[in-house]
């Protein structure tokens, strides 16, 4: 191999090392392409839609939140910054705000309606809603885990086996099952960190 | 020297720790923040049912969305514009974005703004307040001289402290908001609107709190509202 080949490998890991997929379709969203808004929502229309089912109830509810979250996105994609978060914790952190949203108007016309002072019902629910998004995030991220570590961790998590019994089960090294449960932990609680509800 | 990572992990799903992993764990932070954080994540993870998988939403969403932003989407966006604030621009995108509801009146206001220099009034409505403020205002959208305009008073604002009032125009339910300025501390602003804008679209007047927190949607802290009527 050639002292030229070398460079232009390098520079094609560098630039697939520091940017993801992801990353690829923020930027050029945040930028104003509009195919990226198409692609943003491919990726993430399935987890805002999920997480607002899940919060509200409705499903119709739920599409009018899917929709304005999108366009509000879109419509302020000026403040958002690639640099410092992750399109899809924007998305989510919009998210959550329709869904409080939601729970604020419906309050708000409970009271006109009965014209009677009642026990604010915001924050329970908001806090149920912050631990139905985890979920939805949970969910997605665990089935974006590759083999074996999606296995793995569905017998850790679901089926409550030993590592040391997932190890004769799936005919790995004890300690190959350690640090997959290990890097996949750590995987889903950087997830969490991003996209999950308590923040 | 710290735990095994692996072991912390194993640990965190519920198995035994060893006596020595255990006295560690009693004087070191940061071993035991890790446990506890991978802790919380098994917990958390262990609610996941099927009910959680994702599910797409139904393609009328996507459909709604695209043409919600087609236009602003093939000029620039309302935040891009406002900050350009570039003339001739709106100059030649105006007309176009008139909405249908206030065409004719917008013509009218183009024939005659060479004999009559006043911004023609499209449309205009009273502010009420909202959430306990006791301010009201006016809005009123102007036709000048082929840049819409939106003009809204507001009078006797009280100072926000680390923030400042923004102006949004709304669908008529509200479930749709685009920030088009912010509104002085004279309670007085002409916004000029962004080319491609269909304002009939947004016929909703709102006026928020808004803090310097780098959150670019509305804040759910509203000062008055009100309907613009042509």
């Amino acid at each position: 191999m050639s002292t030229a080949d070398v460079s232009v490998r390098s520079e094609t890991m560098e630039i697939v090392e520091g940017m993801t997929d992801d990353d690829a379709v923020a930027r050029r969203f945040q930028a104003g392409d509009d195919s990226a808004l198409e692609e943003a929502y491919q990726r993430w229309s399935a987890l805002v839609y999920t997480s607002a089912v899940r919060a509200v109830g409705s499903e119709a509810d739920a599409a009018d939140i899917t929709q304005a979250v999108f366009v509000s996105a879109w419509q302020s994609r000026a403040g958002f910054d690639a640099q410092k978060g992750s399109l899809p914790g924007w998305l989510m952190t919009l998210t959550r705000r329709r869904i409080a949203d939601h729970w604020r108007d419906r309050s708000r016309h409970v009271r006109r309606v009965e014209a009677v002072a009642q026990v604010e019902p915001e924050e329970p629910q908001e806090m149920a809603a912050d631990a139905v998004i985890d979920r939805v995030v949970l969910a997605d991220e665990l089935e974006r885990l590759g083999d074996p570590q999606r296995r793995i961790v569905e017998l850790a998590f679901f089926q409550d086996l030993t590592h040391t019994q997932i190890a004769s089960l799936l005919n790995l090294p004890v300690g190959t099952v350690k640090s997959h449960i290990r890097r996949s932990l750590e995987r889903l609680r950087r997830r969490l960190e991003v996209d999950g509800g308590a923040l | 020297m710290h735990c095994d990572d692996d072991d912390l992990a194993v640990i965190a799903l519920g198995e035994p720790a060893s006596p020595e992993v255990e006295s560690h764990l009693q004087q070191c932070a940061r071993c035991r923040s890790n446990l506890d954080q991978w802790s919380a994540v098994v917990a958390s993870a262990r609610t996941v049912s099927a009910d959680d998988h994702l599910i797409a939403p139904p393609p009328s969403v996507w459909d709604a969305i695209r043409d919600e932003v087609a236009p602003a989407a093939t000029v620039t966006s309302l935040d891009e514009a406002r900050r350009s604030r570039r003339p001739v621009g709106w100059l030649l995108g105006a007309a176009a974005g008139i909405g249908i509801v206030l065409g004719s009146v917008a013509t009218f206001g183009v024939v005659t703004s060479s004999t009559e220099p006043a911004p023609a009034i499209m449309a205009q409505g009273g502010l009420d307040p909202l959430d306990g403020a006791t301010v009201t205002g006016t809005a009123a959208l102007e036709d000048a001289d082929g840049e819409v305009h939106l003009h809204v008073t507001v009078p006797g604002l009280p100072a926000v402290e680390d923030g400042y009032y923004e102006v949004w125009m709304a669908t008529a339910d509200a479930s749709t908001m685009v920030a088009v300025g912010t509104l002085g501390p004279d309670g007085d602003s002409i916004l000029t609107l962004p080319a491609g804008m269909d304002v009939a679209d947004f016929p909703l007047v709102d006026v928020s709190v808004e803090h310097f927190d780098g959150d670019p949607g509305h804040s759910a802290q509203s000062v008055v509202r009100g309907l613009l009527e042509a």
